[in-house]
């Protein structure tokens, strides 16, 4: 029987205060690479038995590594240079990097990391895989020997595409790519650009595919967004108040939906109630089997891993019991 | 005259990013009063940033204190209240989204207290003070309280004229993303007056006023733009085919944002003129088309540069 409403995350967990740390201790050279390894892993061990404690069926490795998940990459590929601090909001900075060549692929990003949390999580869970896609890639740097933002858009899904293929050799069951940017430049032929892009990245890939999208104008996505060659759309709805339900009822939805039914701005974990009512909105033209209730996004911001664990509880709580009633 | 001036916001200097990510951790709280010592480090800050824009005509405080763009005044308006992060137009920036929860008022003190710090480190230049405009600050908000969109806005432009009234700056930039971004005209019609009654305000006392729009596609706005009695109308010429359509409009009075602030390519000194020759006019600002803390300080000081040569260039060959 096939599963229903699988419940998944959307990538990234609050990064422990320990890698943090070690992190900061790295860049001082007072530890070395393999110190801070083993401090990511432990940290990465403790993201993937809260999931799975939560009730989540598809985990990720919390993504502790990546400080940031544009420069994470750009420090990665060929043709970009560490930029200096622009600010995102508040007190946070990022090095917005900048683009000074052609993008080259220089070997696995995240293999390694999906690879050990795969192997820890064992038969309990599944584990995917996330990348920062090409078109917020292209969309949060800076760039000067490109001709525009699409020839760098292209050009980053050309090496983008081989970090998915090592994934799918590897045997990653889900490989997601994550957009946030998408959907915030109101031009139609913005999706144009994304069915090329995401055609050249999950091209011949055997794994299940996703992109993940939030907060932005999600009318822009459809209905180019159905005929997108992935799996699963991914998007944010709480914060937005599950507005976006309005907009996917129009359309004949065809591929399998990310549910967001916790808002991870917000501090205050949804009660089982009230994301079992909201699971409820979207089987009322979606069939189980298609739809994955998540957090909106990344929990990356929540400012502590208990308050993660117990959204992702509430999720995972809301589910057992629906499933109980749907059966 | 043609003249160069600053547009807003610049990037921090690294010691007041310290400095405000120590003091404040990620966000600053609301109710988190400045203290003795955080205005120091904020009038440091303020006179690097004013030295930072040497050699242009009109300079900012370089919006140093903003938390965010919305934040800026909308914590200094009684029944307004600041919620969830949503992010600004199609940057990787983001706002506290105001909700508006009573009446709106303004208890006046936030733009005044800017102004003071700015004069107070530069007796000498032209300066620019620059408050959101109201039918931005209104779009970007969550309205709880008011009947309507018009009457929310009114509000808000009730507001923005006490936060301004009497403030000593020489040039009064009202910005307006929204606008060309996504003008409801229909709304915008009914709200007109509300704005102008605004833009006169900027204008009391000798100062300047200008009303800037950005990130949008002039297409889908310049008629209406052409409309409103503002000293200026700021124009991102970067952006879209919007420079075509401008010089098309007859628009003459403008601050033109010809260099990008989002990039940081930079742009040939030869073709900005000859865009600024192109539209006939000698009543021109140029600058860049939006703040400019989007692009890190080395490329912000090149693009100061960059302005006041041709500021300058074109200042002699009159």
């Amino acid at each position: 029987m096939k599963r229903i409403l699988t419940t998944t995350v959307v990538g990234s967990h609050p990064r422990s205060p320990k890698v943090v740390e070690a992190e900061k201790r790295l860049k001082e050279g007072k530890i070395g690479e393999e110190e801070y390894d083993r401090v990511v892993k432990e940290a990465t061990k403790i993201c993937i038995d809260d999931q799975i404690r939560a009730g989540i069926d598809i985990i990720a490795d919390g993504e502790q590594r990546r400080e940031d998940m544009e420069v994470f990459f750009a420090q990665r590929l060929g043709g970009f240079k560490e930029g200096d601090w622009v600010r995102i909001w508040g007190n946070n900075y990022y090095r917005k990097p900048i683009v000074t060549g052609r993008v080259e692929f220089r070997g696995p990003m995240t293999l390694d990391d999906w690879r050990f949390a795969s192997e820890y999580a064992g038969n309990r869970a599944e584990v995917k895989q996330m990348f920062t896609g090409p078109y917020t890639m292209a969309d949060w740097a800076f760039y000067e020997a490109h001709e525009d933002r699409w020839d760098l858009t292209l050009d980053l899904a050309e090496a983008l595409a081989k970090e998915a293929k090592a994934l799918d050799k590897a045997g990653c069951p889900y490989i997601q790519i994550d957009e946030p940017a998408l959907c915030t430049h109101p031009q139609k032929e913005e999706m144009e650009l994304q069915a090329k892009a995401l055609e050249i990245i999950t091209k011949g890939l055997k794994a299940k595919t996703a992109m993940h999208v939030c907060y932005g104008d999600f009318s822009l996505l459809f209905p180019d967004a159905l005929d997108f060659k992935i799996d699963l759309i991914d998007l944010e709805f709480a914060n937005s108040d599950f507005r976006t339900l309005d907009i996917l009822r129009e359309y004949d939805f065809t591929k399998e939906l990310g549910f967001g039914v916790v808002d991870v701005h917000k501090r205050e974990v949804e009660s089982v109630e009230e994301i079992k009512k909201n699971i409820r909105r979207a089987l009322e033209f979606l069939s189980p089997e298609q739809v994955y209730p998540k957090p909106d996004c990344g929990l990356k911001l929540l400012p502590s891993e208990e308050l993660a664990y117990r959204k992702l509880k509430a999720i995972g709580d809301a589910v057992k019991e629906l499933r109980e009633e749907l059966s | 005259m043609i003249l160069s001036a600053s547009f807003g916001s610049f990037p921090r200097p690294d010691f007041l990013r310290e400095y405000q990510i120590k003091r404040y951790g990620k966000q600053k709280r609301v109710d988190d009063a400045m203290r003795e010592g955080d205005i120091e480090v904020l009038k440091r800050g303020v006179r690097a940033v004013v030295e930072d824009q040497t050699g242009l005509d009109i300079i900012t405080d370089g919006q140093l204190i903003w938390d965010d763009f919305l934040a800026s005044v909308a914590t200094d308006f009684d029944g307004v209240e600041m919620g969830g992060l949503i992010r600004f137009y199609d940057n990787n920036a983001y706002y506290r989204k105001p909700i508006i929860r009573g009446e709106i008022r303004s208890r006046g003190g936030w733009i005044r207290e800017q102004v003071k710090i700015l004069r107070e480190v530069n007796p000498g230049m032209a300066i620019k003070v620059v408050i959101p405009g109201p039918y931005t600050l209104y779009d970007l908000s969550e309205d709880k309280y008011y009947k309507d969109k018009a009457e929310g806005i009114a509000a808000m432009a009730s507001a923005l004229r006490d936060e301004i009234r009497g403030v000593e700056a020489d040039y009064v930039q009202i910005d307006e993303p929204s606008l060309s971004y996504n003008m409801d005209k229909d709304l915008f019609f009914s709200v007109k007056e509300d704005i102008e009654r605004l833009v006169v305000e900027g204008k009391k006392g000798g100062r300047r006023s200008i009303l800037a729009t950005y990130f949008g596609d002039l297409n889908s706005c310049i008629d209406e733009l052409s409309e409103i009695r503002a000293d200026y109308i700021g124009v991102d010429a970067v952006s879209f085919d919007n420079y075509e359509v401008l010089a098309q409009s007859g628009l003459k009075n403008v601050q033109l944002g010809l260099v990008d602030a989002r990039n940081v390519k930079m742009e040939e000194e030869a073709e900005v003129i000859k865009r600024i020759e192109g539209l006939g006019s000698n009543n021109i600002i140029i600058s860049t088309n939006c703040g400019m803390e989007f692009i890190p300080r080395e490329y912000a000081l090149k693009k100061v540069d960059l302005l006041s040569t041709i500021a300058n260039r074109m200042g002699e060959s009159k």
